[in-house]
């Protein structure tokens, strides 16, 4: 290796490390890139549509966002807002309810063992009466909540992080092209055309998959809806947006979506609970293996394991943002390492000295 | 690989550390550079006015400089420190009025009331050793203060000979280029130097011009405050609206403050916007996102100070990637994977 060589390579470390202590404002930057393409989609179906000037497509564009965004949180906030206050305060009521029934069903099983209700389980009970005698855990609660609030400079950050990402986005959305010519300005030259060609697969890749996860996160909230309705839990709308939105992340978001309209059926009855599980495990199946499996072009469809562990990576490496990207980031990786790693480098890996017979045959067909 | 290139390797790499150690007084010396450029920028104009040496330029420049401080001094200063005063006499009266403004609305006067339980005695206590810390902080940023401004009177005194220092640090083969990058970087800093200077100077009249008409007192020193703070693009706007924003709250009521906040995010969208883009179209192409990517990036690695000094950073920054990185490395670099750098 000659000195310019080794110069290029601690450069290369160098930067790397760099990179690396500076993951969180990259994962920014990625969060605003992908809303930008998200923007810049709409922007080009809304030119096409309408056959007009792309700054007029953009300002249309911005304003239908906005105004989904505006009575999405219309739809959600003071309906929660409204209705998370009366749960803190039913909250120790239904964890009463719920230890009730934990209770009798304590009280059955051992009944059904010993035949008579004295029982081995009486340090349960009391257990459970210590507990349900707390009167406090509903003051407890509106205390936390208020030491959440005064957590001001954390919530400070992160709107201060959501104002970045949304200031960043909407400049690349503004001149996608000018940012497309500066990235490419730092690839090697003979390798140019070809980045540009990943690049725009990339953003292909992107646009397909958000075209996917919103037709699925619509199916979901709409199924989420209607079976909310028939069974009966309040906050219809409010539920279905958020099980809509959380569609979005894997796993994980389903999960979450499932927790509220839970804890509001518990407190009408914890059989209307189980039916709100039931519903949403049923929604979630037909989402993943009806739903998405005919919207997703198959080239984006990840495996399920890759997945999971796709999120687990991209959280333990960037935190709860890297959770939130860890498809987008998928998604990219993929064609990357599709179309570099295995198209560009793999493919054409080939050893000096070929095999005695392969040469043999090589210079046959040659001959 | 020969014990030669080992050792450049090695020496690099322990060069390499070292600067990352001292980042914070290679950022000093990057101020004084700065400095020293916007000392340099009327300097240049001047010799090619009147037939002087540098000193003696160098001398007229700083000569100006002082006397116009003074004037403006001696015109402001009165009423300036008027103004000091009537905020000192409102400083604590701010717990106060926001106390009126909290006990209207029940909930925010027991969110005020936990608030207040939490800052008991026990807990102002290390506040005092902030506050000791904070007084020594002052006292070590004045010092760097003090280094900087006198770094770059030296460096503006003589740049050529600095320049040359720099070239002989060079490899033999690179030095007429590194001459190129250094006078293309003094141009691009230059220029946005000038630029800035314009567009604070422009902010700064208009604030002043637009807190007089709504009435706002202090509306000097918040002006002042303004301008300066124009240097530091989309962070420095924002905090500058605060102390008129607090003022007018406190003598004027929410109404002069929805007022204030109004004007001035009018003012700070047009310069950001409209008049600091056309002043620096020519000489510096800066894509707004890099800017801000940079301020994050720069905060996160360097703390304030690089927050400070983003800007002429990144205008450097940017010059040496456009010419070094793009135009001698990746252009060059063709397939056969031969990249000479001359």
């Amino acid at each position: 290796m000659t000195f310019g060589q080794w110069l290029a390579l601690i450069g290369l470390v160098a930067a790397l490390l760099l990179l690396w202590s500076l993951r969180d404002a990259i994962m920014l930057l990625f969060a605003a890139v992908v809303l930008a393409m998200a923007l810049c989609t709409l922007v080009g179906v809304v030119q096409r549509r309408l056959s007009c000037d792309r700054p007029i497509a953009l300002l249309l564009s911005l304003l239908g966002f906005g105004l989904v965004v505006a009575v999405g949180t219309a739809a959600i906030v003071p309906a929660f807002l409204a209705q998370f206050s009366e749960l803190l305060q039913k909250l120790p009521e239904a964890w009463a309810e719920l230890l009730s029934l934990l209770h009798v069903g304590l009280e059955t099983i051992s009944r059904m063992i010993y035949g008579r209700s004295d029982g081995e389980l009486g340090w349960l009970q009391n257990l459970s009466g210590s507990v349900r005698t707390s009167p406090a855990l509903a003051s407890e609660v509106g205390d936390w909540t208020l030491r959440l609030v005064g957590l001001v400079g954390n919530v400070g950050t992160v709107l201060l992080k959501t104002l970045f990402v949304v200031a960043v986005a909407l400049m690349v959305a503004a001149q996608p092209t000018a940012y497309r010519q500066a990235l490419l300005l730092l690839v090697p030259s003979f390798y140019r055309r070809r980045a540009l060609q990943v690049l725009l697969q990339c953003g292909d890749a992107l646009s397909a998959w958000m075209g996917g996860v919103l037709i699925s996160s619509l199916c979901v909230g709409t199924l989420a809806a209607i079976g909310l309705s028939l069974l009966g839990v309040r906050l219809v709308a409010a539920n279905a947006v958020l099980a809509g939105v959380l569609n979005i992340i894997p796993n994980v978001g389903p999960t979450l979506s499932t927790l509220f309209p839970m804890s509001v059926a518990l407190l009408a009855s914890p059989w209307k609970a189980l039916a709100v599980l039931a519903l949403y495990v049923v929604v979630q199946n037909l989402e993943s293996y009806l739903i998405t499996p005919s919207v997703m072009h198959h080239q984006l469809r990840l495996l399920p394991g890759l997945t999971l562990s796709a999120q687990f990576l991209f959280t333990v490496m960037f935190g709860p943002l890297g959770l939130v990207l860890a498809l987008p980031l998928a998604v990219c990786l993929q064609v990357i390492l599709r179309e570099i790693v295995i198209h560009d480098i793999l493919d054409r890996w080939k050893t000096k000295s070929k095999p005695a017979m392969l040469q043999r045959i090589s210079e046959a067909i040659e001959s | 690989m020969s014990g030669r290139s080992l050792l450049g390797v090695l020496a690099l790499v322990v060069l390499g550390l070292l600067a990352w150690e001292l980042r914070l007084v290679l950022l000093v010396l990057f101020g004084a550079v700065v400095l020293a450029v916007a000392l340099d920028v009327p300097i240049t104009l001047l010799r090619r006015l009147l037939p002087l040496s540098r000193p003696a330029a160098l001398i007229l420049e700083l000569v100006v400089l002082a006397v116009v401080g003074w004037l403006l001094t001696a015109l402001l200063l009165p009423e300036v420190l008027e103004q000091i005063q009537v905020l000192s006499n409102l400083i604590p009266q701010l717990p106060a009025r926001l106390h009126d403004l909290s006990s209207q609305n029940p909930q925010l006067h027991s969110l005020e009331l936990k608030l207040m339980g939490g800052a008991t005695w026990d807990r102002l206590q290390p506040l005092g050793g902030q506050l000791l810390g904070f007084a020594g902080g002052a006292a070590n940023s004045t010092v760097q203060l003090l280094l900087i401004a006198l770094l770059a009177m030296l460096l503006a005194l003589d740049p050529r000979s600095h320049q040359r220092l720099l070239l002989a640090a060079t490899p033999q083969f690179y030095r007429s280029r590194m001459q190129v990058l250094l006078s293309e970087c003094r141009e691009a800093l230059g220029g946005w130097l000038a630029g800035m200077t314009l567009s604070a100077l422009v902010v700064f009249l208009a604030s002043w011009a637009g807190l007089a008409l709504l009435k706002v007192p202090l509306a000097l020193l918040s002006a002042l405050v303004c301008g300066l703070l124009t240097f530091v693009p989309t962070i420095g706007p924002t905090a500058a609206t605060l102390l008129p924003m607090a003022v007018a709250l406190l003598l004027g009521g929410p109404d002069k403050m929805l007022q204030v906040a109004v004007m001035r995010l009018v003012l700070q969208n047009a310069e950001a916007f409209v008049l600091t883009p056309v002043l620096l179209s020519r000489t510096v192409n800066l894509l707004p996102t890099v800017a801000l990517m940079a301020q994050l990036c720069l905060g996160a690695l360097l703390g304030l100070p690089g927050l400070l000094l983003a800007l002429p950073l990144v205008v450097v920054l940017q010059v040496l990637c456009q010419e070094v990185l793009v135009h001698d490395f990746m252009d060059r670099w063709t397939r056969s994977g031969s990249h000479d750098q001359r």
